[in-house]
Parts: structure tokens; sequence; C-alpha cells
């Protein structure tokens, strides 16, 4: 008896562990199998995190569980050497509904009227924008292509957790997928990019992004780009 | 949430209430432009939008219109930088949705405010403007004058500190209007081809197509 109830949790395990496994997608690793360093990396993932500090203006669309949605307005002021940003987010007629400063030594928040007024939502908030627009702060560990040639890139994150960002062939679509340990997609984010010539701009953002927030919360949060302008990166925060 | 439809009338009725006010606002006293609004039908104008902030680069834009049919039939379209009509019919209020080409509707949209901007412009009609939510004054300096709008509620004026409407030299137009949050964040608002009492097309107040 004792024997069948040990091989049942075995039989559970295995089970647990081979369905986590399964959401992990395989990595095919290149011919050339050395490890890129720091410059190589920022070189790879330089369309989609810039290293200068840049402003950008969003129209946002929030959509949350059960489908209430809402049009906003959304300024980011990113300084990626200081790891630092400045978040706005309005409503169309221009009231300011949420406003903070974040660094890694601060997070200030000047201005939150309800929903925006809840302490928890503001830092998920802003660690979903460090997320779209700040390089990974995980290890790197693995890079290839996935079985539709797709480039990817894997991190492993701090509490043991994946980050993956693939790239379309044509590197016009990115998308970076958050993991817990135990493979669940925490958030996935999908990155747009013009069509035209990379060569004609000398910077090109992505025209539209897309986060899926899968848990607790669950809600989607689109934003397309209207303008986007470099700014000094002596005042982060300003 | 009722702090948010609060301020949400507060800029969006003042919106409308910047056109209504233009009426045949060319004297600085409350009593021409009482007399101007009372005779009120319709109104039909574009707008711009600018947002002021001390971190933006520049300005935020916007353009858009608005129609407004007495008593109660309201189209207010943003076209740029994002498409977004809110439609009112007495108390019907839909709010539509530019994507991909098509305007889709916005069934979650807490709407609860716009009746109350409604029954403000009913009041601003029959030339009330010291409304539940504003304190209205004149101001003959500078000249041609201003009229401000004040927050009654302090908790609103936590957000919105004043709206100033800015008469101009002109008769009948307002020169602009400004909603001041505080001292580093405010939108100005300009309106063009105002027209007023002009006949406007029912469609304007139907679902987008």
């Amino acid at each position: 008896m004792r024997k069948k109830t040990a091989l049942q949790y075995l039989f559970a395990f295995i089970l647990l562990v081979t369905a986590g496994c399964a959401g992990l997608p395989a990595i095919i690793p290149p011919d050339n199998a050395s490890a890129p360093d720091e410059q190589m990396l920022c070189r790879e993932l330089a369309p989609l995190f810039p290293s200068d500090a840049v402003q950008f203006v969003h129209a946002l669309e929030l959509t949350m569980q059960g489908g209430h949605s809402a049009m906003l307005m959304g300024v980011v002021n990113i300084h990626p050497r200081k790891q630092a940003l400045h978040c706005v987010v309005m409503t169309l007629e221009g009231l300011v509904l949420f406003e903070a400063d974040h660094a890694s030594d601060r997070f200030k928040i000047t201005r939150a009227i309800h929903p925006f007024d809840s302490q928890a939502l503001a830092q998920g908030l802003i660690s979903d924008i460090e997320l779209i627009f700040f390089k990974p702060r995980g290890v790197f560990e693995a890079r290839g292509t996935l079985e539709n040639k797709s480039r990817i890139l894997r991190f492993s994150e701090p509490d043991g957790g994946t980050l993956d960002i693939v790239s379309s062939p044509d590197r016009t679509v990115w998308t970076q997928t958050l993991r817990t340990p135990s493979h669940r997609i925490k958030r996935s984010v999908r990155y747009l990019f013009p069509k035209a010539p990379v060569n004609s701009r000398p910077f090109v953002f992505p025209k539209s992004i897309t986060l899926t927030a899968a848990f607790p919360s669950r809600y989607t949060l689109t934003m397309t780009l209207t303008d986007a302008n470099l700014i000094s990166d002596t005042q982060p925060g300003r | 949430m009722m702090m948010l439809k609060k301020t949400f009338l507060a800029v969006a009725g003042t919106m409308l209430m910047a056109v209504v006010f233009s009426a045949g606002a060319s004297a600085a006293s409350m009593t021409a432009i009482q007399k101007a609004a009372g005779t009120m039908q319709s109104i039909s104008a574009d707008f711009i939008q600018e947002k002021h902030m001390k971190i933006l680069v520049k300005p935020l834009i916007s353009k858009g219109i608005i129609r407004f049919q007495s008593p109660d039939a309201l189209r207010f379209e943003y076209r740029e930088p994002i498409q977004n009509i809110l439609i009112m019919q007495g108390k019907r209020v839909s709010r539509y949705i530019g994507k991909d080409g098509t305007f889709v509707r916005d069934n979650a949209a807490a709407m609860g405010a716009m009746t109350v901007v409604m029954d403000e412009i009913s009041q601003w009609l029959k030339g009330n403007f010291n409304t539940s939510v504003f304190d209205a004054a004149v101001e003959e300096a500078p000249a041609p004058g201003q009229i401000i709008l004040t927050p009654k509620d302090k908790a609103m004026a936590h957000f919105i500190q004043d709206i100033v409407l800015v008469l101009s030299e002109q008769p009948g137009i307002f020169k602009e209007v400004v909603i001041r949050e505080n001292q580093d964040s405010y939108t100005r608002l300009r309106f063009e081809n105002v027209q007023l009492n002009q006949s406007i097309d029912p469609e304007s107040f139907s679902a987008p197509k």
C-alpha cells in the first residue's frame, strides 16, 4: 500500500516537472556556441533597449479583466544608464492621473488619482515599464534559434524564473516572455517595429508595444507610439 | 471613482462650456454672458488641445470636434493622435474607440459623469454658471477680461486649481481656455470654426460608421 502511494507521488512529481518543462521553448544553439560578451549582448538588444535617455509619448489602451477598458495618454522619460524613469499617465483631456519618479534609490509618487492611488498598482506599473524599456538584469543563460528560425536570448532571473527575448527573422517583431521558476508565464511583451529600412533614420523605436500581464492581475496594455525625443541625461526624472 | 468622475466632468464640461460662453461674451460682465448663453441652441466647433507639463519636451497636441444640440445631444470627438468619440443623447452615453480604421464600442466605460455634465450644461444654457461644481467670477483685468472657475469641492481643488476663460477682443470669441492643475501642469484649449445655432446633421449623434 505504502509502495503504491509512493509511486503515485512519484508519478505526480514527474508529471508536474514535465508539465513545467513543456512551458520553456527549446533553444537550438548556434554552430559557434561561445557565450556572448556584454558588448555583443548590448548590440543584439540595442533595437529594443535604447542606451540614450528618451522621452516617449504613447496612446495607451488598458484592458482589464472582464473587458473593461480605458484610453489614456502616457509619457515616460527613460534614463537607461541610471536605470531611472519618470512616468505620467493622463486622460485624453489632459488630466494627470498618475505621475511617479523612479530610480534605484528612490520611488516617489507625485500624483495619484483613483485607480492609480494604490501603492501595489503603482509599483506594478513601474516594474512593467522597466521590463519594457530596460535591459534584463538577470544573468545571460543561452542563445540560439527557435524551431521557427526566430532568434532567442534567455536570461535567468534572480527569483529563479526566466526571461526569453525573441526576434523574428526580419527583426520587425520582438517579444519578451517573463516566466516564474515553474515556467508559468507572468508577463509577455510584444514590440512591433516599422518595416521601413532601419538605416533611413538614426533611431527606430517600436511603433506599438503590447504588454500582457497574466497574474496576479490580468490586464493588457497596448502602447501606440505618437512621439519620441532624445532628452538630457543629466536630470533623471525631469 | 467619484473623484475621477468629477475631474472628468470638470475638464470635458469646461470644453463645452467654453464654446457655450462664446455665444456672445464680448463684454466682461456675467449679465452679458448669461444673456448670450440663454439663446444657445446648437454649437459646432473644432478644437486644438495643448497639454503643457514641465517634463514634456514639447506640448502634447490633440485635435478634435465638438457638436452640441440643445437640450441634450452631444458629440465629443478626438481625431488626433487618438481617435475616440463620446456620443450622448438624453441619458444614453456611448464611447467609441478607433481601431484599425473602424470604431469599436467601449461597453465598459464609466459614463456616470456625463449625465452630470449634461445637467451642468442645461444649467449654463439657462444662464446659471454658479453651479454645484464651480464658482464663477468675472475679472475685468487684463482687458477685455476673463472668467475664473474655481472648484467648490476641496478634494477636486486638490487636482484642478482653476479654469480660466480668457475673453477675446473680438466679440463672441474666447481667446483661450486654460485648465490649471498646478504651476507645472496645465491644458490650453483653442477653438476654431465656431458656429452657433446652425443646423447639425442628426447623424452626428449616431454611432460612428
